[in-house]
């Protein structure tokens, strides 16, 4: 009978001793993530969210191709719009890996170029992306300019969305 | 008599060392990754130099003050200098290295080669030189 009697106070002992360590955990884990949390939050706080600069890049190819519209002449980019790129003295694979885009619009306004598909050149997608002013970091920087040659007007829209790559 | 509990004691212990183990394992990398700012300095030497090559235009000669990149790769384990800028012609890539681990590679546009990159070390501060050579009328 006594030692029946013991095991089962043994055994009600070892449920609360085994309750009582699994509880004991959560306090931890919070402690763990809050201190992990600190430190990250501490990083980025010193550090800041990266070097921005699909502006800058954005603005140099847009700056590259109204140049090059006024040197070379639009009728030779319209003779071969896929020979823009070697005209222009781009490359083309690095754009395409850097995630650039390129449109060209004739005697349209910057809004109405960015939404209308099917207009003098296009290099990328998903223009409209350029009109939305939310600071989203997926969303591509653009600029917009205007070129007047043989008294037309051409838009030029250029973006960036190329973010640094780490690679071990 | 009591081994049942002194198992679930042990293995609650071992279970706690565990998870502590891996709290300091995932707080000890994102340090190391994140010693001297390499990654943010990486980054920015990145971009700038893609910046310098895509306004080149023909043929330029470019020297640039990296002090601050050789002296964080130098305290990062890096000890062949030659190994911080490594410029891609084929990719149109420039990479920088100042960690042992990792590098951060962004892209240029300008359809241009890079040559005789070279490391000058203080004089009085360490600078790159490099040759920008643009392809152009190759292409057309």
């Amino acid at each position: 009978m006594r030692g029946r009697m013991d095991k089962e106070i043994i055994t009600i002992r070892n449920k609360k001793g085994q309750t009582g360590d699994h509880v004991m955990i959560f306090p931890t884990i919070f402690l763990f993530l809050l201190i992990g949390g600190g430190i990250v939050a501490g990083v980025f706080v010193f550090f800041g969210y990266g070097y921005e600069f699909r502006q800058v890049d954005s603005d140099i190819i847009n700056v590259e191709i109204k140049n090059c519209i006024l040197e070379k002449g639009i009728e030779e980019i319209e003779k071969d719009k896929e020979g823009i790129f070697a005209l222009c003295n781009m490359n083309k694979g690095a754009l395409e890996q850097g995630k650039f885009m390129i449109k060209i619009c004739e005697g349209i306004d910057g809004e109405e170029c960015a939404e209308k598909t099917g207009q003098f050149f296009q290099f990328g997608s998903n223009f409209q992306a350029c009109l939305i002013k939310a600071n989203n970091k997926n969303y591509p920087k653009c600029t917009f300019t205007n070129v007047v040659v043989n008294e037309k007007k051409y838009t030029i829209i250029t973006g960036s969305n190329q973010q640094s790559r780490r690679i071990q | 008599m009591n081994r049942k509990a002194e198992s679930a004691l042990l293995m609650s212990n071992v279970v706690y060392l565990i998870i502590v183990v891996l709290f300091l394992i995932g707080v000890y990398a994102f340090m190391f990754q994140q010693r001297e700012g390499a990654g943010v300095w990486e980054d920015y030497y990145s971009k700038e130099i893609s910046k310098i090559v895509n306004l080149a235009s023909g043929e330029e000669k470019v020297v640039l003050n990296v002090h601050k990149g050789t002296v964080i790769a130098k305290r990062n384990g890096i000890s062949d200098f030659n190994d911080i800028f490594k410029f891609n012609n084929e990719k149109k890539e420039i990479c920088v290295q100042l960690n042992i681990n990792k590098k951060t590679c962004y892209y240029y546009f300008n359809d241009v080669e890079i040559r005789d990159v070279k490391i000058e070390l203080g004089v009085p501060e360490n600078l790159i030189h490099f040759r920008i050579i643009s392809n152009e009328g190759k292409n057309g």
